[in-house]
């Protein structure tokens, strides 16, 4: 695995099997990046559900934190805990959907990617696999965000929902309550987005990571060596002693190499 | 020339790999952790040598930095919220097992206050509020115009002073002793200074510091602060936290109490377990031993509910109660006068009336050391166990990686070697179609970034149509 059986099996040829793939991947993820963008249609929330939600919850709710008892207290957290539960399902659904269009792009390329190890021996070798570990990871913890921020929108740490709750007209409760619904609904969809955003940024990071650093390595030592010939090439040029104190130096690196290995192994 | 790089033998290597060993700070909270970053930094060690000094690539040594930063600093945070006058201070001190937070944290600062291992030093941080973060608090103090945050800013002129404080690089002191650090976090975070609104975060480190080494104990402003930008920081914090110390007095608790306990809840509502509800004060009462378990049953009746801990077990589990103020009077019980020492004997007296060794029995009734011990260590060990699984993997794949890339470099140059053993016009030869590689791996990386930038380009384009798209369906 990995650059060992990959340079191993291209020979001297490194620059020219790199630049296959290359080319493989600009052209495979060409065909992604050119063709157009089209605009996610995204099944929303059953706001009619929601209304009648809030009409049937909160009808005859009324709680006013600086009068009401402990018990009231304890009452209306575990009501509103319940109410907030009841979106759950929802929120679970529409983050689904919200996530999948989003990671739509984004999986296209990963696909592409995989797709190229069956058959591109340098990409055969880049842990694809330990990336899509952690891009599983990344997502992962964002989900069930929509439904922790409704969550919180239906607590008493809410000072808006605890306005709203000491409203005394049971219609204007429930009217107010109805805008609220929305609202929080409407904002917990937009600061997932922005989550969605940032995960975004994160995965593309970890992609480039995983395919850039590999090249640098290659293009670094490659340059490396290119160096060193011309060294040689002078030092030959000139006398044995030249030539000896290049070599031991040569040699002198792969010795730190043996070192450095030598410790990894024993790890 | 050969160019001018010194050539080392292994020798040279050893003495320098034994010179890092002797001035290596070994990681202390877990042998494997200090293994592995031990063995990377030996690595980064032997790379540092002239002629592999470039030899890796930059977005891989950032990786192996990054891993053994882990293994250095793990950090497990406690946040410690409290009720109005819960005695969270006095908790705090118990806790840190030196009288700190009374003085060091006065209850008006809306200052999120760490405290930490100083690693054999008395360290205090300060950090600054920058533009944004300073605008983003004013809005949000400005939702509520007649708080007594605006009065308070106005009667001390501070206005006057956040040009000079805002986007304030980090301030260090490093105090001789534990009267100076006080005196210093008290003057940057009293409510009578102007500067303390602009103190974003205050970092104690402590030389004898009485937790184990990783923990991050966090003195939060609490939930019901008037500026909800600090109050989000508290939820925010409250919500990464990996443990919440949730205080509240033992003797009354009231509905104001209550709401407080339950905004807590519903800021974990997904890692109930992680809150640890503490009764303080129990030598308040007047037989602890007897009405501590009632109280408990009726807050357990509160807090078993799937808002809070989910069921009547686990709020069991999690909730405690505490004398902290006891213990502290007994740990200086000599320093005491004599009516505060007899004070503390009523307090003992209220838990048993035939008791020998008043500072033993005050420190084993008040709970403080089994909390700390066990429970403390418990969270903390259970946290670690998950660290050090993460840890192995990601030190496995690491270690893969390393050694493939070294193997590489090895080859290249024994490829070299072999070369200076053949004729000038082939080496020549080999060194123009080495040139000519080089050149077309610059392309090659130059094509892959352009593509790659392609990709994020029209990945954020795909986004904002995905966001234009969400904000019909509300």
């Amino acid at each position: 695995m990995g650059f060992r059986s990959f340079i191993s099996s291209v020979a001297s040829g490194v620059s020219r099997a790199v630049s296959t793939t290359v080319s493989k991947v600009a052209s495979g993820i060409g065909k992604i990046v050119s063709s157009p963008t089209t605009i996610p249609v995204i099944k929303g929330p059953n706001l009619f559900e929601l209304a009648k939600k809030v009409v049937d919850f909160f009808r005859s709710k009324k709680y006013d934190s600086s009068t009401a008892s402990t018990d009231e207290t304890k009452n209306i957290n575990r009501d509103l805990s319940q109410y907030a539960k009841t979106f759950h399902s929802e929120a679970n659904r529409v983050e689904d959907e919200l996530l999948e269009k989003a990671n739509d792009y984004f999986d296209k390329v990963i696909f592409q990617l995989e797709d190229m190890q069956s058959y591109d021996d340098f990409m055969k070798e880049l842990p694809l696999h330990n990336i899509k570990k952690e891009i599983r990871e990344l997502r992962k913890e964002l989900r069930g965000d929509i439904k922790n921020r409704i969550s919180r929108a239906y607590s008493l740490d809410n000072q808006e929902l605890l306005t709203i709750l000491k409203v005394d007209s049971d219609t204007e409760r429930v009217k107010e309550m109805e805008q609220y619904a929305k609202r929080v609904m409407k904002i917990a969809i937009e600061e997932f987005l922005e989550k969605v955003d940032e995960l975004s940024d994160k995965q593309l990071e970890l992609v480039q990571d995983l395919i850039l650093s590999q090249v640098n390595q290659i293009s670094l030592t490659m340059t490396s060596e290119q160096a060193l010939l011309e060294e040689l090439t002078v030092a030959m040029q000139q006398d044995e002693e030249e030539l000896e104190k290049l070599k031991a130096k040569i040699s002198s690196t792969i010795d730190l190499c043996d070192t450095a290995i030598e410790e990894l192994k024993t790890a | 020339m050969v160019q001018n790089i010194q050539v080392k033998d292994k020798e040279d290597i050893n003495k320098a790999l034994k010179q890092l060993e002797e001035s290596r700070k070994q990681i202390l909270w877990n042998p494997i952790a200090n293994r592995y970053a031990r063995t990377l930094e030996r690595v980064e060690r032997i790379f540092q040598e002239d002629s592999l000094q470039q030899a890796l690539d930059d977005r891989f040594i950032s990786k192996i930095g990054a891993f053994i930063k882990q293994c250095r600093e793990p950090e497990f945070h406690i946040a410690i919220i409290g009720v109005v006058k819960a005695g969270k201070s006095t908790l705090i001190n118990a806790l840190l097992g030196k009288d700190i937070a009374s003085t060091a944290v006065t209850p008006e600062t809306a200052v999120l206050t760490k405290f930490r291992s100083g690693k054999g030093k008395n360290v205090v941080n300060l950090s600054f509020y920058n533009n944004k973060e300073w605008d983003e608090l004013w809005n949000s103090a400005s939702e509520n115009p007649h708080s007594t945050f605006f009065k308070e800013y106005k009667a001390l002129q501070a206005e006057s002073h956040k040009a000079q404080w805002i986007g304030h690089e980090r301030i260090t002191f490093q105090p001789a002793s534990e009267e100076e650090l006080k005196q210093v976090v008290k003057e940057w975070t009293s409510s009578k200074d102007p500067k303390h609104y602009f103190v974003k975060e205050v970092e104690i480190g402590l030389a004898d510091f009485q937790l184990p080494e990783q923990v991050m104990f966090v003195d939060t402003p609490g939930l019901n602060d008037v500026v909800r930008y600090r109050s989000d920081v508290t939820r925010n914090y409250i919500d990464r936290a990996n443990a919440v110390i949730l205080c509240a007095l033992s003797k009354t608790l009231n509905t104001g109490d209550l709401q407080t306990m339950y905004n807590v809840f519903a800021n974990c509502r997904e890692n109930p377990e992680k809150v640890y509800t503490i009764g303080t004060q129990l030598d308040l009462l007047n037989e602890p031993k007897v009405e501590w378990p009632q109280l408990k049953r009726q807050w357990i009746s509160y807090l078993e509910g799937e808002d809070c801990y989910g069921s009547a077990k686990m709020a069991s589990k999690n909730i405690f109660g505490l004398s902290a103020h006891m213990y502290n009077q007994a740990l200086q019980y000599n320093q005491l006068g004599k009516r505060d020492q007899r004070k503390l004997e009523n307090a003992l007296f209220n838990y048993t009336e035939d008791f020998i060794d008043v500072v033993e029995e005050a420190i084993t009734y008040s709970e403080i050391l089994t909390f700390k011990e066990n429970l403390f260590m418990e969270i903390v060990q259970n946290h670690e166990s998950l660290l050090i699984e993460e840890l192995k993997m990601r030190f496995n794949d690491l270690q893969q990686e390393l050694l493939e890339r070294i193997i590489y470099i090895k080859s290249s140059q024994t490829d070299l070697l072999v070369s200076a053993g053949e004729d000038l016009e082939v080496i020549t030869e080999k060194a123009k179609r080495k040139e000519q590689e080089v050149k077309e791996m610059k392309v090659n990386q130059e094509t892959l970034q352009n593509v790659l930038l392609k990709v994020q380009r029209n990945n954020s384009d795909y986004l904002k149509e995905l966001k234009k798209a969400a904000k019909q369906i509300v």
